[in-house]
């Protein structure tokens, strides 16, 4: 019962006139930037950071999650309208949502995008308003040896999940991880791999190294093929599904929002997993299977409804753990702890106004982008109009500025501009950044964990396989990557990567 | 495909990092050192870097793999070699010059090339969006965009 009493708490604080704001200005960016294909909600959140400094932890926490679910929302119309996901989790919407458009019926499948991330994302809540506390409790009782363990897994996982060969999964983690450890030690305050420049002393920024590897490599492989979109002309009418619509939309609406839950609380699982089973799933529960791929509806209400469900879930881990369960997550870590907010167990306890106020402004939120989106989609598809050559600048302005704002410091420009070139050859050859990211930032918390843990345990590492959590979750991890090198895993794992 | 430049790369970074990681003080498994981690990673990227350079030499080559990596025509090239030095030189001249003269012309510089080379509107478009941004960003938002020569 005290559940609802903290939810009404959390309204209380949602509703305040700055958060209130706050909020709509985090899910209409986020819709901004979830339509415009080219810079995802990583790169949004990114470009926010710096301007939630000046704000109170909840309002830049409440307006950095409105990105994160609006670009889910937004990401859905350029899959539609373009035939171009705006941000990865909405590629399993382009197989059928552009065939709806392009037989005219463009309209229902905006409409039951939207309102079926709607429904997801309100079930998604209730999820993690009733597991996240207990989970919390529960974590309490967790020492050193339980969160290395829980953020080896969350990187297995990853890596397992990410495109191509799990070896070059590793390196991005290994490489994430010594890159964290640059600047002081956070034990004996000793200044290590520095090479002697005082920029590198307070360590690499999360910023400039997130804007470098999305935002200008992204850019700088967009510019090798520089063209112009084919938004569909035809005019966008009847948003409101119609009776035969939900028939058919109800059941893989309430598949997504179970899948996209569930998968969005697995570390290293998310959103685009998420949205790619659900639709796997809808063409196997279908009784004409061969009709998806041609504009089928079922194909745009599970996997939009799975995405938002997944982005809800994703909190789950962050929230109760402090374990990001995918790289939008570990951004927002690197958000609360830039201001003095250490998520995990003890949230709840010394933090209500974030954990609640969060909550409920995401009820809001999606209440806001269903009334947003549906009469904005004009001024969306207007958007879309704009040519690449106009926006790119644009983007590479924004980036400059986000990474300029965190430190006032040229040298953070620097710092992206070298990620930028390198993850430019990294996805040249196929290494995937986002094992990178993570490991980045669970790199300070991997490393003090397993120092922690060595020191009490004297040296033993038996106390990582003694502890049945730490046990299991370090098992998993461990039968995870040798998995890959059984020949039947091996094809299971380039069917999920290939799809993702 | 995995390439032996790539796992040779990787060895000789691993290597490269288990040296820094020892000469920062490894410690002990007893107690554990500024380095302790780092030459774990390092241990790791070297570890996989020798995997794959042992993988990519055991591989037989077949005719559809002897396709080179990565192939970039000229004009590509001079793109990203134009926006890259765009990038560094702003980075360069922002904080002597100041947000607005160095963005004026960065903005001038990418709309002129990559737009349809009419210099007064590049420099309209660019004017626009430098007052749009300054005012977002450093009025409102107060995000304090370096002045440079303006007081």
């Amino acid at each position: 019962m005290h559940v609802i009493y903290d939810l009404i708490y959390g309204f209380g604080v949602a509703l305040q006139p700055a958060n209130f704001l706050a909020c709509f200005v985090g899910v209409f960016f986020g819709t901004l930037v979830g339509v415009l294909p080219g810079i995802g909600p990583v790169g949004a959140m990114s470009l926010l950071l710096p301007v939630t400094f000046a704000l109170p932890p909840v309002n830049g926490i409440i307006m950095l999650s409105g990105i994160y679910y609006g670009s889910m929302y937004g990401g859905s119309t350029t899959s539609i309208l373009v035939n171009i996901p705006g941000e990865a989790a909405s590629v399993a919407t382009t197989l059928d949502g552009y065939q709806m458009a392009m037989k005219g019926r463009a309209g229902p499948a905006l409409g039951i995008a939207a309102l079926g991330s709607f429904i997801a994302g309100t079930f998604g809540l209730v999820g993690l308003m009733f597991l996240a506390g207990p989970l919390a409790e529960f974590a309490v009782k967790f020492g050193p040896a339980e969160y290395f363990a829980l953020m080896c897994l969350g990187l297995s996982l990853l890596v397992y999940l990410t495109q191509g060969p799990l070896l070059r999964g590793l390196i991005m983690a290994g490489l994430g991880i010594f890159l964290s450890l640059i600047g002081q030690d956070i034990i004996t305050g000793k200044a290590r791999f520095t090479f002697g420049m005082t920029g590198l002393l307070d360590g690499v920024g999360l910023v400039p190294v997130v804007m470098g590897l999305f935002g200008i490599s992204e850019i700088l492989i967009n510019l090798e093929r520089i063209h112009e979109r084919n938004v569909t002309q035809a005019e966008v009418k009847n948003l409101l599904p119609n009776r035969e619509d939900w028939k058919r939309s109800a059941k893989p609406v309430a598949r997504g929002t179970l899948v996209g839950f569930f998968l969005g609380i697995l570390p290293g699982g998310g959103a685009v997993i998420a949205s790619f089973v659900s639709y796997a799933l809808e063409k196997k529960f279908s009784r004409f299977p061969e009709r998806f791929g041609a504009g089928m509806i079922e194909g745009v209400a599970g996997p939009e409804s799975a995405n938002n469900a997944a982005s809800s879930g994703a909190f789950v881990p962050l929230f109760s753990l402090g374990i990001p369960a995918n790289v939008v997550m570990a951004l927002l870590l690197g958000a609360l702890l830039i201001h003095g907010v250490q998520p995990g167990p003890l949230i709840l306890a010394q933090h209500p106004d974030i954990f609640w106020g969060t909550i409920a402004s995401m009820y809001i939120g999606n209440l806001m982008l269903v009334v947003l989106n549906l009469p904005l989609i004009g001024i969306w598809i207007q958007i879309l109009k704009v040519p690449y050559r106009i926006l790119f600048p644009l983007i590479l302005l924004f980036c400059f500025i986000g990474a300029y704002s965190v430190g006032r410091s040229v040298f953070d420009l620097y710092v992206m501009i070298v990620f930028g070139v390198a993850g430019y050859f990294l996805r040249k050859w196929k290494y995937e950044p986002a094992p990178l990211v993570l490991a980045f930032v669970l790199g300070p918390m991997l490393e003090q964990n397993l120092r922690q843990a060595l020191l009490i345990s004297e040296g033993s590492l038996a106390a990582f396989f003694t502890r049945p959590l730490s046990a299991i979750a370090l098992t998993i991890a461990i039968l995870l990557l040798f998995s890959a090198l059984i020949p039947s895993f091996q094809s299971k794992r380039k069917l999920m990567s290939a799809e993702e | 495909m995995i390439r032996k430049s790539e796992g040779i790369l990787w060895t000789i970074l691993g290597l490269f990092v288990c040296v820094l990681a020892r000469q920062v003080h490894f410690g002990s498994f007893r107690e554990p050192g500024p380095g302790f981690v780092a030459f774990f990673s390092g241990l790791l990227i070297g570890g996989i870097g020798l995997v794959m350079f042992l993988a990519a030499l055991r591989a037989t080559p077949s005719k559809k793999n002897n396709t080179p990596g990565i192939v970039f025509p000229l004009p590509q090239w001079r793109q990203l070699f134009f926006t890259m030095a765009l990038l560094c030189g702003y980075a360069l001249v922002l904080d002597r010059l100041g947000y607005i003269i160095s963005t004026l012309s960065m903005m001038w510089a990418f709309f002129y090339v990559f737009g349809r080379r009419r210099w007064i509107s590049s420099l309209l478009i660019s004017s626009v969006i430098v007052a749009g941004t300054y005012l977002v960003f450093d009025v409102w938002l107060r995000c304090q965009l370096p002045r440079g020569i303006f007081p």
